[in-house]
């Protein structure tokens, strides 16, 4: 126990421990965010037809993947990182919900 | 060092990002970026690498044998459907005939087909007229076929070399099919989960000659991967048969995947499943396009330092080349990866069909397809003569269009009936937006007299921006110009690439000590480094250099053409591991460089249309991969004999006199633009 | 006509580099006085847009524009090579 914090709290450590989470949050959150923006604006943007909307959705869903993946390795606490995916994510999810009302 | 558990600068953080994005997957982006511009041209390799082809001479209509090339179609193929023949062109000599079954049962085999060569039959046997049964042998998914839908048939009695471009179906997307990722996708498969094809065809997009119709064959690789032998088919541009355009004589080129590999392997890899190899492509794009964006955000002198480059300076240098690779074609490298991606669209984002059309993907390609009114028309029955005045329609065609435009392709649907249409495309796409619609002539095949021309298809913002993200990424162009500009692109792009990840053992061994250097890691990331860059380029050198040293009749040879390259490759890492690390550099740089450059004397000794003579003939195409490849060897050669040269700075770093640091001429510039991978730092 | 639109994507970024502090003193041996160098930035902008007109003359315009951005970074590869090899040879070209 006594060596586990310590290795806890050294800097190298924690330093890799927080890579390692940015580093998943990147590699999945990054792309649930991207798939989840895609369903929503596949099924949400205002176009007549509707194959625009997906080739549409696609392109915004690849830029999504990019903003999200930096902004995991830019946010200044792992907390905010997080926040950063959750709250676009519970929007996306929210506008799918009610396209499905 | 950046600690990502305390406040940092966003530079620092996105600089981390940049390291690692890029060196992660940096190898295979290079191979990605190599093969990937070298398909710019894979019609010229594979027209290279048949050189049984070389003596064509590219003619205009009114020379080209039409009546010798349509008496073979009768006897080759009487009951198809369709037959087509691709004129020559500028960067295809040849005449190709190529056809489609009947949609009923009168599906005609090829007769003479099998027969002709053995190592080639059973490619042809599947790219055949009457696909149906082999397919449904050598997919998975026979009980497919019962959900054939109209229009399938057609796509179906395609060869396989057109079947399988992956992006052919759709239009503009390049859409996959989004069930795609969960089964293998099979040529015939892929027809099914792409109906926009069928019509794509029948509404006169797919059309450009030498753009949408893949030299060579993809079935011919994909055959090869399956280890069923079976090369290039008949050689040109997914044809069954090519001809001399003058002669009309039949022209047997050796059995090859031509530039075909190259192409496929830059989005699919090889040797494993074709989905697995475009999901590691699609990861590794994803890396690019965040290493591409972090870099920018890390580079703040973006524009002072626009056009500097200061040579000899080591790592400075090395810097200077990696930012001016990048910056002076940042909008290519965007593209590029963006397009990429969007081409993967479908099969990386599959929620987006899901959800327009809960799950239901027909519904998806149905209404794609809807807009695309494909016309059709229905065999009477009533057999009457083709008109043999093929050179003069094309004329009235030319005349009919002005600006220079010329007939591509001629498509014959129903020959030999009262109601055959001769439809005449262009030879070119006219622009960037219209996505595959290519302008098309049609005239009665009996009468000659015209039926009007293909309407263009109205696009949408969205689909024009697909088409231009499309088109640009796979260079459909009219003229070599802008071809040749992606070309360069994508050169710059593969020294950028290179130099970052040159970049990360420079920017380390500068700073470290000498048992840092010798760390596994950095060992690792030097031998790859060097296995990667330079073993890749003798690697391709030697994949060309087998396509002529193995005897043209040898059966699998096409096989022989792509393990020789794998075979090099393996080689040359091995080679990378044992020797010293400057040594192989020298050695593997030195050995490409050879290769390459020797190429043009192996052209001429091996069957190929040498030099002087292919300038004399003005075959263009030859002349531009001879010198090609005379430019790539001595870039190669200098690069060794640079590296060689070179004195390493390391080394100097106890003797300060002669040290880098500090920087004898600091300037404003001191300041690095981009701060160097912290790794080194970190290690100091 | 491509080749025009080349010469003059190159010439553009000449003047653009010639703007610039330190690319000035390679070129001229002496920074300039600013408003010199202003204008130089002005002329460098005014001779990449008029790059385009020929390019889409002759390719159209998607397919122009493409080219033209091609151009540019061809253009700008060379001129980066220029400067650091001989930039007194741009001395002719510019003012």
């Amino acid at each position: 126990m006594k060596t586990q914090a310590r290795l806890i709290a050294s800097p190298s450590v924690r330093h890799r421990i927080n890579v390692g989470v940015r580093t998943g949050l990147a590699a999945f959150g990054g792309y649930g965010l991207a798939l989840l923006g895609a369903a929503a604006f596949a099924a949400g943007l205002p176009f007549d037809f509707r194959p625009d909307a997906v080739s549409l959705a696609i392109m915004l869903a690849f830029v999504l993947q990019l903003v999200a993946i930096i902004w995991v390795f830019a946010a200044a606490t792992v907390t905010r990182a997080v926040l950063g995916l959750a709250v676009p994510a519970a929007l996306f999810g929210l506008w799918l919900l009610l396209l499905r009302q | 060092m950046t600690t990502f558990d305390q406040p940092r600068p966003l530079r620092q953080s996105m600089s981390w990002l940049h390291t690692w994005s890029g060196l992660l997957l940096g190898w295979l982006l290079f191979a990605i970026f190599v093969t990937g511009t070298l398909s710019y041209f894979r019609n010229e390799i594979t027209f290279w690498m048949q050189p049984e082809l070389h003596r064509a001479q590219a003619v205009p209509p009114e020379q080209i044998a039409f009546v010798r090339a349509l008496a073979l179609l009768e006897r080759e193929a009487p009951g198809a459907q369709q037959w087509t023949l691709t004129l020559p062109n500028p960067r295809n000599p040849t005449l190709g005939l190529g056809w489609q079954a009947a949609m009923g049962g009168e599906r005609q085999a090829a007769p003479g087909a099998a027969r002709e060569r053995p190592g080639r039959s059973e490619a042809r046997g599947e790219r055949g007229a009457s696909a149906p049964d082999s397919a449904a042998e050598r997919r998975p998914f026979p009980a497919d076929a019962s959900r054939e839908r109209p229009g399938r048939g057609e796509a179906r009695g395609e060869d396989g070399a057109r079947r399988e471009s992956p992006w052919r179906g759709s239009g503009e997307g390049g859409a996959f099919a989004p069930d795609s990722a969960e089964r293998r996708s099979f040529p015939a498969d892929a027809a099914r989960e792409r109906p926009g094809r069928g019509e794509a065809r029948g509404a006169g997009n797919a059309s450009a000659p030498q753009e949408t119709r893949p030299q060579g064959s993809g079935a011919g690789a994909q055959a090869q991967r399956q280890g069923r032998g079976g090369g290039g088919g008949g050689g040109g541009r997914g044809a069954r048969i090519v001809l001399d355009p003058v002669s009309g004589d039949r022209l047997e080129g050796r059995a090859t995947a031509g530039g075909n590999f190259l192409y496929r392997f830059h989005f699919e890899l090889y040797g494993m499943d074709r989905i697995w190899g475009r999901w590691i492509v699609g990861i590794a794009t994803v890396f690019m396009f965040v290493a591409l964006v972090s870099g920018v955000i890390v580079h703040r002198r973006i524009f002072k330092d626009f056009f500097t480059f200061r040579s000899g300076k080591g790592k400075r240098s090395w810097l200077d080349a990696h930012n001016a690779s990048s910056v002076l074609s940042l909008p290519f490298h965007l593209i590029i990866t963006f397009s990429g991606l969007v081409l993967f669209g479908h099969m990386m984002i599959p929620t987006a069909v899901q959800s327009a059309y809960q799950g239901d993907n027909e519904a998806y390609y149905g209404a794609m397809r809807a807009p695309m009114a494909s016309a059709v028309s229905q065999a009477s029955g009533e057999r009457a003569p083709l008109i043999t005045g093929l050179a003069a329609l094309i004329a009235e065609a030319e005349n009919t269009w002005g600006d220079g435009k010329r007939v591509g392709s001629v498509v014959i649907t129903h020959p030999g009936d009262r109601n055959a249409v001769i439809e005449l495309r262009q030879m070119n796409f006219p622009g960037l937006t219209g996505g595959r619609n290519i302008p098309s002539l049609r005239f009665s095949g009996v009468t000659g007299e015209p039926l009007g021309a293909s309407a263009p298809r109205e696009q949408s913002i969205v689909q024009a921006v697909g088409s231009v993200l499309n088109l640009l990424h796979r260079g459909f162009f009219a003229t070599p110009a802008p071809r040749w500009l992606l070309f360069l692109s994508g050169v710059g792009g593969a020294l950028m690439i290179a130099s970052g990840l040159v970049m990360w053992t420079i920017a380390r061994a500068r700073k470290t000590s000498e048992a840092a250097r010798t760390h596994w890691g950095h060992r690792l990331v030097e031998v790859l480094n060097i296995a990667a860059i330079a073993g890749l380029m003798a690697a391709i050198a030697i994949h060309f250099w087998a396509n002529r040293l193995i005897p043209a009749g040898l059966s699998a040879r096409a096989d022989w053409e792509i393990h020789a390259f794998f075979i090099a490759w393996a080689v040359m890492l091995v080679h990378a591991a044992l020797r010293r690390s400057k040594a192989a550099w020298v050695e593997q740089l030195a050995c490409a460089g050879v290769l390459f450059a020797l190429l043009p004397l192996l052209n001429a000794a091996s069957g190929g249309l040498a030099l002087p003579g292919s300038i004399a003939r003005g075959t263009g195409l030859l002349v531009g991969f001879d010198l090609c490849a005379l430019v790539s060897g001595a870039g190669l050669l200098f690069a060794a004999y640079k590296v060689h040269r070179h004195v390493p700075r390391v080394r100097l770093a106890s003797s300060p006199s002669r040290g880098e640091e500090p920087d004898p001429d600091p300037g404003p510039e001191t300041e690095p633009g981009m701060p160097l991978p912290e790794t080194m730092e970190k290690a100091a | 006509m491509n080749i025009l639109s080349l010469v003059l994507c190159f010439w553009g970024f000449a003047a653009i580099s010639a703007s610039m502090e330190r690319h000035a003193k390679d070129i001229f041996a002496a920074v300039g006085s600013l408003r010199v160098r202003r204008l130089r930035l002005l002329a460098g902008y005014v001779l990449l847009a008029l790059a385009l007109p020929p390019a889409i003359a002759v390719h159209g315009l998607s397919i122009g524009i493409a080219v033209w951005f091609g151009f540019l970074a061809m253009a700008s590869t060379a001129l980066a090579l220029v400067l650091n090899w001989r930039p007194v040879i741009l001395r002719w070209a510019l003012f």
